[in-house]
């Protein structure tokens, strides 16, 4: 038992995040995930591209001290690929835990990200763990692998993807606590721009103006509003000498549109600011 | 005369009563022997055919009224007799389109009149009622010299030798093109147009093309030059001329690009309404202010929901220049919604400047918005008005130079050019022009000494140093008023007891009289919930209320008004002063707003047709009403309008072909990976390392290693559901056709895409009067192909009446509930929010989200595209949050009707 603990340490070594992560609180969402985590019940996150929670997982991972498995899901990942599988190593056959085993073995919260991605037969493997049993069934060898005691799953999930073809699966969201993720509001957004894009509260401040104006229209054809994580890029830009409008420009209106209209919209609001 | 005229009621009722109205609208009251002539003709043609007698009764009691000498009456008496003589029709035309001609007292457009009547002729009277219908108009309006243009036209055209069929075309084409044309560019325009005829009739239709690409939007200069290089293009190769001039080459468009220098709304209205919405947060549009009301000078105003600009916008002399100046004023009237210069109010006023205006705001407070009650409280509103331009622009400048940088710096090389051109005017400048040059543009000081006294400069300067609000410019206003007036009237700025007003740069002004109509409805609420709850001893500001109302599209919740009185500061202050606060409860709130909710009562039931009886959601007895609205199939009630749909695939043949081609993009998206297979295009490298791991274990390994890919069939089966209601009539934007004819050509593009991609598709409309009488028109159900009937059932669909929703989404979600399929979608195209009788504003929207819900819940995913209006953010309330799309051109609807379906259904 203990030369298991020992292993289970070895193997976890890589996923502990030494730093603390920066992360500014926007609810009660740090308070529900610790609840979730002591209960053993899986989270899942929803929230629009770049509002936090990736970054949020990683912060939660560092104040409960586990490692942290990230997967970013696509459609052509399989069970295979989260399980494991058997691999050829000279003459022999050896058996390669994917991911999810890994994090189950080592107790480590596994994020599935942008879970919709993933390939609906692929997310019905998650089933037998997110529930009471929190089991994996490796057909493969065979083997009944139980969750380790710290094991937590967590998925996230973007309410705002348009593709109703793409949505999930009743049996599969009923298996989560959800924790709903919006922007943050101005102040703390303004904050977050100062602390993670190095450049000062007016700049800031003008950023978190604009992405609220931006936000406003996206009904208008735009996938989705401009997130935190594209005000921070236009602030790191900001800090290193680019001109804001151009900073602005590269990091906030070109990766939110192609429409040429759209640009010139976005371009006006930018010039009203800087 | 009473008499006479008795004779014309005894001959034809309908006819008296046209010509007693015609002469009790007129300047001049008639003699006896004119009533006789009168009676005498009219009596004649009567005799000939009854509708020739009321046009010739009708037009020559509108001459005689007019006061037109005997000489031009007699003339056109004499040839409209003349007319009769040859057909009654003939007499009928003439008589209805001679008249302003002769009116107007014009000779030589009499003479051009008559060879345009003569040339037509030729062609047959079929080419006259169309033709001449437009003369007529121009000249009621007073533009002659278009008219004498015009029929000059005609004449160029029509001596032409033309086919029946050449000639009903263009009888058609050739007034809707002229009358299309901007007025002051129409007769330049005609010109160029009889330039092009005189070489080849032909050249009509590539010229009308071009207009309506691009060409009208010419100058008369840039115009010539633009046709000299289409004629030498003619000359060369008559093909290639005729495409240069249509604007189908691409050389010609770049010319023409080229060569314009007016901003047209329609290009750019679309991206500045994104602007002005995303900068106030408010549903505003941009409108053209030419034609919406006669505004001299002016640029750019705002009324309250709109922002009006000049349309074409064509001051500076090249196009770039235009549009930045375009941006520059929108960005300046944005700023009057966004820091709150329409919030005016005169109750926040008085109480935190202690002014008493004297009971003199309470009399017609109910009536008029704040601004214009303000204004009116002095001897002369316009220079109140100028005065509180003069604080708010200075307000305005001051929080944009702090939240807005950009703005300040791209606006002010623009206010200065306006301020210049002001200086040059030969004008006397007004007294308090140098005074705004210097605080508000930050111009030279020198010159403001010379115009004003020292101590009313300093007054106003130290007013202005205080202002935070709109309620400090009004109060600035309300201190210096009387001395600014008593200042200008020794200056003769107030001669004979009118005020001649400040002109400010770009026409950027506070434009009380257009506020005053922008919410009159929310005004006089607004107003009515103050007092009631003023009886309550519940103290609210009216502008706190309008805004609410504003927000909530005009039905606030009993929660919402509680909100607004627990964190109004009118209360606060009124606490502080002692004063007792009766509270309110939700439910008393709720009974207050409940007056303000209109009731009507419904209709009985509509007979004919299978009848469905579906729930509805009350929001205020938090339950359904059972079997309580009656959904009655239909078929659409007319035999379509035949050629729409093949006419529409012609019109639209470009978006049709790309829509197509976009959808023939989305088929092989589609196509699957199917893996392990047992045969297949390459090796699955997973499955060929477990088949060695088996093989070298000894176990049975399974042969399915390959990849094969194949084509994936899209289960989609999608219902589009289309608003029918009353309000599809209105025209689009443009004026050029109705909504629902745009959602008509929506559903062909959309038909045409759904073919292609071969997804199974139905389309319905739907409207209705009351709960028992919903109408549900199957144009297409599913699986039915797309034939003649289908098209025609499109052709036909017209708009009806009213929108209950929900009903209709309930009847809709329970027929595509019933069709196999993995994803069913059902899409709702309309113009605005649910409404009929007893279904309105909350109620309608908590049913129809009920209506949404129970869809979901039979994992029927219901999406919404709005057309022809702003965002608002009550459709989230509808829909659910990005379950709906705005489209705020509905021309752009068949376009984006079916991207928003490619990124929905995209695998």
């Amino acid at each position: 038992m203990k030369t298991e603990d020992h292993r289970s340490c070895d193997q976890a070594a890589g996923f502990y995040l030494e730093k603390e992560p920066f992360y500014l609180p926007l609810g009660r969402e740090v308070e529900l995930f610790s609840a979730a985590w002591q209960a053993r019940l899986p989270v899942m996150l929803k929230g629009p591209t770049g509002c936090g929670k990736t970054r949020f997982v990683q912060y939660m991972a560092w104040k409960i001290g586990r490692p942290l498995i990230t997967i970013a899901c696509h459609e052509d990942l399989f069970a295979s690929d989260l399980i494991g599988r058997f691999l050829l190593k000279d003459d022999q056959t050896v058996w390669s835990d994917g991911p999810l085993t890994q994090a189950m073995r080592i107790g480590a919260i596994c994020y599935l990200d942008e879970i919709v991605e993933a390939r609906k037969d692929t997310t019905v493997v998650i089933h037998p763990l997110t529930d009471d049993r929190r089991t994996l069934n490796i057909d493969k060898k065979p083997e009944v692998l139980p969750a380790h005691p710290d094991f937590m799953m967590v998925i996230s999930y973007n309410p705002g993807y348009q593709s109703v073809v793409k949505d999930l699966k009743p049996s599969t969201r009923q298996r989560f606590v959800a924790i709903d993720f919006d922007y943050p509001d101005p102040e703390r957004e303004e904050l977050i721009v100062v602390r993670e894009g190095g450049v000062d509260a007016a700049t800031a401040g003008r950023l978190v103006s604009l992405a609220a104006k931006i936000r406003s229209i996206q009904q208008r054809g735009l996938a989705e509003g401009a997130s935190t994580r594209l005000l921070i890029y236009a602030a790191k830009l900001i800090g290193r000498g680019i001109d804001p409008r151009r900073a602005c420009r590269s990091a906030i209106c070109l990766p939110l549109s192609d429409d040429e209209q759209m640009q010139e919209t976005l371009g006006d609001l930018v010039d009203d600011l800087f | 005369m009473e008499n006479t005229l008795e004779m014309l009621k005894l001959a034809d009722p309908p006819t008296w009563e046209l010509v007693r109205r015609e002469l009790a609208a007129g300047r001049s009251e008639l003699d006896r022997s004119r009533i006789s002539l009168l009676v005498e003709h009219t009596l004649w043609a009567l005799t000939l055919e009854t509708s020739f007698g009321r046009c010739l009764a009708q037009s020559l009691a509108g001459l005689l009224a007019a006061g037109l000498p005997a000489c031009r009456v007699a003339l056109f008496i004499k040839m409209v007799r003349q007319a009769a003589g040859v057909g009654t029709t003939l007499g009928l035309i003439q008589a209805r389109y001679l008249a302003p001609v002769i009116a107007s007292g014009n000779k030589c457009l009499l003479r051009k009149y008559n060879r345009t009547v003569e040339v037509l002729l030729t062609k047959g009277s079929y080419t006259l009622p169309e033709t001449l219908k437009l003369g007529a108009r121009l000249i009621s309006s007073g533009r002659l010299d278009d008219a004498a243009a015009y029929f000059d036209l005609l004449i160029a055209i029509f001596r032409h030798p033309l086919t029946y069929n050449r000639s009903m075309r263009l009888v058609y084409l050739v007034p809707r093109a002229v009358a299309s044309m901007r007025p002051a560019a129409r007769h330049f325009q005609i010109r160029q147009m009889i330039r092009l005829v005189e070489r080849d009739v032909e050249l009509v239709d590539d010229y009308i093309q071009g207009l309506e690409k691009g060409l009208a939007l010419l100058d008369q200069k840039a115009l010539a030059l633009f046709l000299d290089r289409a004629v030498r293009r003619l000359e060369r190769r008559f093909s290639g001329g005729r495409r240069f001039l249509a604007l189908e080459a691409a050389d010609a468009r770049q010319l023409a690009r080229s060569l314009q220098t007016a901003v047209d709304l329609g290009m750019v209205k679309a991206r500045l309404d994104g602007y002005l919405q995303a900068r106030t947060g408010l549903p505003l549009t941009i409108a053209p202010l030419t034609g919406t009301e006669p505004g001299g000078d002016e640029m750019v105003a705002s009324n309250g929901r709109q922002v009006l600009l000049a349309d074409p916008l064509d001051i500076l002399p090249d196009f770039d220049s235009n549009l930045a100046l375009a941006k520059t004023l929108v960005r300046l009237e944005a700023c009057y919604y966004e820091f709150g210069t329409f919030d005016l109010d005169l109750d926040k006023v008085a109480d935190r400047h202690a002014i008493d205006f004297g009971g003199q705001t309470q009399s017609t407070s109910g009536q008029a918005c704040s601004m214009e009650i303000f204004c009116r409280l002095f001897s002369y509103p316009d220079l109140a008005a100028d005065l509180i331009t003069f604080f708010e622009h200075l307000r305005i400048m001051r929080l944009a130079a702090i939240h807005y940088p950009g703005l300040v710096k791209r606006s002010r090389p623009f206010l200065l050019l306006g301020a210049e051109k002001l200086s040059r005017r030969r004008q006397p400048l007004h007294p308090l022009w140098p005074l705004y040059r210097r605080l508000v543009l930050g111009m030279e000081q020198e010159e403001v000494s010379r115009d004003i006294p020292a101590g009313l400069s300093g007054q106003l300067e130290k007013a202005a140093g205080r202002i935070a609000e709109v309620e400090d410019s009004a109060a600035a206003v309300w201190r210096s008023y009387r001395q600014v007036e008593t200042w200008l009237a020794g200056r003769c700025r107030l001669e004979g007891g009118v005020y001649r007003p400040l002109k400010f740069p770009l026409g950027w002004r506070v434009d009380w009289r257009r506020a005053a109509s922008a919410w009159p409805e929310y005004d006089r609420k607004a107003a009515e919930v103050k007092d009631l709850l003023a009886a309550r001893g519940i103290r609210v500001y009216k502008s706190d209320l309008k805004k609410l109302l504003v927000a909530s599209g005009g039905n606030p919740s009993g929660r919402q008004l509680a909100e607004l009185i627990q964190n109004g500061s009118r209360n606060t202050t009124a606490q502080e002063a002692g004063k007792k606060i009766v509270p309110a409860s939700a439910g008393d709130l709720e009974g207050i707003l409940a007056g303000l909710r209109n009731d009507s009562s419904a209709d009985g039931p509509n007979p004919g047709g299978p009848a469905f009886y579906y729930p509805e959601w009350d929001c205020y007895l938090d339950d359904y009403l059972h079997d309580h609205a009656r959904v009655q199939e239909r078929k659409p009630a007319a035999p379509g309008e035949d050629g729409f749909y093949d006419r529409t695939l012609m019109e639209h043949g470009g978006l049709v072909a790309r829509v197509r081609a976009a959808f023939e993009r989305l088929k092989p998206e589609g196509l699957s990976r199917l893996r392990p297979w047992s045969e297949g295009d390459c090796l699955d490298y997973r499955a060929l390392i477990e088949y060695a791991v088996d093989r070298r274990c000894r176990r049975q390994a399974s042969e399915r290693i390959f990849i094969k890919r194949l084509k994936q069939e899209r289960d989609v089966a999608v219902l589009l559901l289309v608003d029918m209601s009353r309000s599809t009539a209105n025209a689009v934007a443009s004026g050029r056709c109705s909504v629902m004819e745009v959602e008509k050509q929506a559903l062909v593009v959309f038909c045409e895409a759904l073919e292609v991609v071969g997804d199974n598709y139905a389309i319905a409309g739907f409207s209705g009067t009351g709960p028992l009488a919903v109408d549900y028109f199957r144009i297409k159900d599913f699986g039915e192909p797309l034939n003649r009937e289908v098209k025609a059932r499109i052709s036909a669909m017209s708009p009806q009446r009213n929108t209950r929703m929900g009903a209709a989404l309930r009847h809709a979600a329970s027929l595509l509930a019933g069709v196999p399929a993995r994803v069913r979608l059902l899409i709702v195209v309309g113009d605005g929010f649910p409404n009929d009788q007893d279904y309105k504003h909350d109620y309608a929207i908590a049913d129809t989200r009920k209506a949404v819900q129970e869809a979901a819940a039979r994992l029927i995913h219901v999406r919404a595209v709005t057309v022809n209006m702003g965002s608002d953010p009550r459709l989230d309330e509808l829909y659910g949050r990005q379950r709906h799309y705005v489209i705020e051109d509905v021309l752009d609807l068949p376009d984006k009707l079916v991207k928003v379906y490619s990124t929905l259904t995209r695998y």
